[in-house]
Formats: structure tokens, sequence, C-alpha cells
């Protein structure tokens, strides 16, 4: 194997990509042609050929709006890219803010919803939960089990209230109003 | 059309080249989405059953077409728009002739009525009913399908409420949904207050009702009961203060036409139109009616005796009309006038 000239680091390669990728530097010029040639282009395919690697489409809520007003886009972007950042399509739009009729408005381009579906996208849990809400999927079942939580708590509670107040009104019972006078003082 | 004594070649170019979206705010999409389907499935079913002619039908359009009549100078008077300074063009005679016939297919174009029909049903549709979901939720959910290929029609819009009961949308959530994602011209989210009753009273006692009635085509749908509403209330003040020649020239004439002729009320607007000297029209009008009740007395008796033109007003006056004298008078009055011309 021939001796290779070291590789710069790496935004030095990229300021070289812009200038003149073609220059050779005082540091490659002891280096005959074919190995040099070889060497850049290795150097800079790396960089040009950005692809995720193992990633994923996800279907997923992009949060835009402004201070005290979120609004989310529902966007099928690459699963490493930033949550508000390049995505690949936007899929529909929800806004979490009801409006003068007491309604959550949530836009969904279902065609394109089921073609991103149909290559593999993922959906991440909230995006499930309101398609699940719209009758496009089946409803998650956290959903379910969070209302049935809900439930079980509220119920809980009205029992303890109800309990709460139930002994007092036992023991007042036996008084009423002929012998209210019997009743003592610090009950009354 | 040169009644001003302004050069001929001048008149025409000086009210023309509005731009049809200036014209009538949102006419761009109007009829493209449905509509034709409705009524031409609407006019097919009345064709094979032959018992009521539809608006949409040949015959009936035709009638109402020529009744409309062709005022270009209506059609295309000054609207309210960016100021330009005129342009004049100096043509021959033929050149005139060929601008004159394209402003007369552009005037057709723009006098295309729109439809008919009736009230639409409302939807109470149920898809699922999941009660756990009782309680979570505050406030309910509005899905709709923003695909862009879908017709708004069969658009997918379904409410989740918080009983946790899922629905299809309603007519005016539908209407309010479409608009929010697809807005289109000259609609808003809200209706204009013009459309209330207090408010249309004033509107028409200005005269402004072709301005209503176009704010209303762009702002509802043509099956929806505010629709439906403010159209009868207009033809009805038309009717009641005999302005029809308000509409006479706009695209809203065959539908007041059709309205009046199915409620039998068409004594008023034959006064007027014998009083202009329209005795076409009249005759169509006639046409138009006994096609819609083929069943009364002065049908038969048409068909018995075949009559034309003025006979024919005659024998529909006799017959059908409440405001005998007042029909009687203007004949006569049209007919002295007729006789003095032809005298002279």
């Amino acid at each position: 194997m021939n001796a290779c000239p070291p590789s710069p680091p790496r935004h030095v390669l990229w300021g070289r990509l812009f200038l003149n990728p073609f220059a050779v530097s005082s540091r490659n010029r002891g280096f005959p042609e074919e190995v040099l040639a070889r060497v850049i282009m290795v150097h800079l395919a790396h960089l040009l050929m950005k692809n995720y690697h193992g990633g994923h489409v996800a279907i997923r809520l992009a949060l835009g709006g402004c201070a005290n007003r979120p609004f989310f886009r529902i966007v099928a972007a690459h699963n490493k890219r930033a949550r508000d950042g390049k995505y690949l399509e936007q899929v529909g739009c929800y806004d979490p803010l009801p409006n003068s009729h007491n309604e959550k408005l949530v836009g969904l381009n279902i065609e394109r919803i089921k073609h991103w579906i149909g290559c593999g996208a993922h959906v991440t849990k909230p995006v499930e939960k309101l398609l699940g809400l719209s009758g496009f999927f089946p409803l998650h079942p956290m959903t379910i089990t969070n209302a049935e939580r809900l439930r079980k708590r509220r119920a809980l509670k009205a029992e303890t209230a109800s309990e709460e107040e139930t002994p007092e009104r036992h023991f007042l019972q036996h008084f009423n109003r002929e012998n209210s006078n019997q009743i003592p003082l610090f009950f009354q | 059309m040169a009644g001003f004594g302004a050069p001929r070649w001048r008149f025409l170019w000086r009210c023309a080249a509005s731009p049809l979206a200036l014209r009538r705010p949102g006419r761009a999409l109007l009829w493209s989405r449905g509509y034709g389907q409705d009524a031409g499935s609407e006019a097919n079913k009345k064709k094979s059953d032959v018992t009521k002619p539809c608006f949409m039908d040949e015959l009936v359009q035709s009638l109402l077409s020529k009744m409309t009549g062709l005022d270009l100078q209506k059609v295309f008077r000054p609207i309210k728009q960016e100021l330009k300074p005129p342009t004049y063009k100096l043509m021959t005679e033929k050149q005139l002739a060929e601008a004159t016939r394209k402003a007369i297919e552009e005037a057709k174009e723009l006098l295309k009525m729109p439809p008919v029909l009736s009230e639409r049903e409302p939807i109470d549709d149920v898809l699922a009913e999941d009660r756990i979901l009782e309680g979570t939720e505050t406030i309910k959910y509005v899905f709709t399908d923003t695909t862009y290929s879908t017709p708004h029609r069969e658009r997918f819009i379904v409410v989740r409420e918080p009983s946790g009961v899922l629905r299809k949308a309603s007519w005016e959530e539908r209407d309010r949904m479409i608009q929010v994602y697809f807005p289109r011209e000259g609609r808003k989210l809200v209706p204009p207050p013009i459309f209330k009753d207090e408010n249309l009273k004033t509107v028409f006692r200005e005269d402004r009702h072709e301005e209503v009635l176009n704010l209303c085509i762009a702002q509802f749908e043509p099956d929806s009961a505010d629709y439906i509403r403010v159209h009868h209330q207009t033809y009805e003040d038309i009717d009641k203060h005999a302005k029809y020649d308000l509409l006479r020239s706009t695209r809203h004439f065959g539908g007041m036409v059709w309205y009046l002729v199915n409620r039998k009320k068409t004594d008023g607007l034959l006064i007027d139109m014998i009083q202009r000297n329209l005795i076409d029209d009249a005759t169509c009008l006639i046409n138009l009616y006994h096609m819609l009740h083929p069943d009364c007395q002065s049908a038969k008796e048409v068909k018995e005796e075949d009559a034309y033109g003025v006979d024919l007003i005659k024998v529909f006056m006799k017959t059908e009309s409440k405001k005998v004298g007042y029909i009687e008078l203007a004949l006569q009055a049209y007919q002295e006038a007729l006789a003095s011309s032809a005298a002279l």
C-alpha cells in the first residue's frame, strides 16, 4: 500500500471545496497524482453524502407560533432532524388553543399520511393519539388508560368526599328540633 | 349603443376589460366543484319522470335567458375598481362588429344563472361512540381532511365531542372548516351582518338588490338555508315594489322569474313587461308558466286554441291572473301606442 497524505480537518476541507477543490497543497505535493485524486475524492465524498445511518421518517408535531401561542404542524421528517428543522413534507396542522366556537382544529392530509405510512414512516405518540381521536386510527390505548385512570380518581374523590360528610350526618340525625337543646354545644 | 353622440369606435372599449376576478368575487372556482353534477342529476331524474321541468332544463334556461335580455351597457357598466384612465381604440366597422360579438359572448358568460337547489338536509351521522372518553376533555376536536384533490362535498369533516361521540360535522361547521383550510375569495368566515333581516330592509330601500345577491352568492352555498332565505326575501321585495328592472340583464333575473312562476305571482312582472313593450318576453313568461303548471286552465285553453302574442296574454289574463284590471289597462295602452306609431 502506497503512503497516503494525512487528511486535514473537516472545516478546512469544506473551505477548500468552495475555493478550489483541485489546488494541491504543500502537504500533498510529494505524492503521486493518482493517489491524491483518490484521497481527495474519498475525503469529500463522505461530506456530500449526508444520509443518516439507520434513521427513519417520522410523522410528528413540529412546534411553531409565538410566545404563549403554540401551533403545531404535523410533519413528515427524518427522525434525526431538529424538531422544527427541515422536513420532507407538511402533512397537517393542529391548533391546541380552542377557538371562539370552543373547537380545537386539526387538519390532516390523509392521502399523504397514507403515502408516508406506506413508505414505512413511524408515527409519534401525540400524532397517534390525534389520529385515534379522529377515527383514522383506532383509539390509542393510552387515551383509554388515561380516561379510565381519571375516572377512577374522580370516583375515589367523590367517595372520600361523601364519606367525610356522612359520619357527622349520622351523629346529628338522632337529635331533631324538639330535643335540639340537648345537642352538646361543640357539635352545634 | 352610441346614444351619447360619442364616436362609435371609442365607446365600446371604454368600460370593458375589467378582470373577471374583480367583477364577480369568488367567480374563479365558482361552479367547478360539483353543482353541475347535482343539477344535472336532478334534471336527468326529472326528464325520466316527465312530471315537472327543472331549473336547469335547456328549454327552461332558454326561456329564462330570453327574458333576462342582454343589455351590454348594463352588463359592462363601470364597477368599483382600481382607477385606470380609459383606453381608446380606433377600429374599422368590421373590427367593431368582431369586438361586439366578443363582448356578447363574454356577457353571456357573465349572465350564467346560479343554480336553484332545494334546502340541504341536516347531517346527523354518528361514526363511533366511545363513552370511555366522557369527561376527559371539555373541548371538541374538529378533524378536517385537507387532501387537495377531493371535492369539497365529499370531504371528511368529523367532530369528536367531549362526550366521546365521533360524529360527522354539520353543514355550518363544514362550511366554516372548508373556508379555513381552502379560503375562497369574497367569502368570510363569519357571514357579514348585511344578511340579517333588519339590514336587508335598509339595503332594499336603497335599491341595491343586485349587490346583495352577488354577496350572497359569494358567501353561501346554493343549497344552504341562508342563501335561500336571502334570495326569497329579495325576490319578495322586488315583487312588492315592482322593481323588476333592477335585475333585468343580470344573472339573477332567471332565478327571480323561476321563483315567481312557481308561486304564481307573475302579474306584476307581466304588467311591467307590457309597459316596457316587451311582448316577446311576456309570451316567454306565459309559456314557462304553462310548462310548470300544465294543469291550469289557461294552459288547456291555449292548447285547444293555439294562441300567440297578445291573444295568449289575453287568455292568460282572463283565466289565471288576479290583477285582471291592471293587465287590461297596460295592454290597451300598448295597443294604442302601437296603433299610433303605425299610423305615423
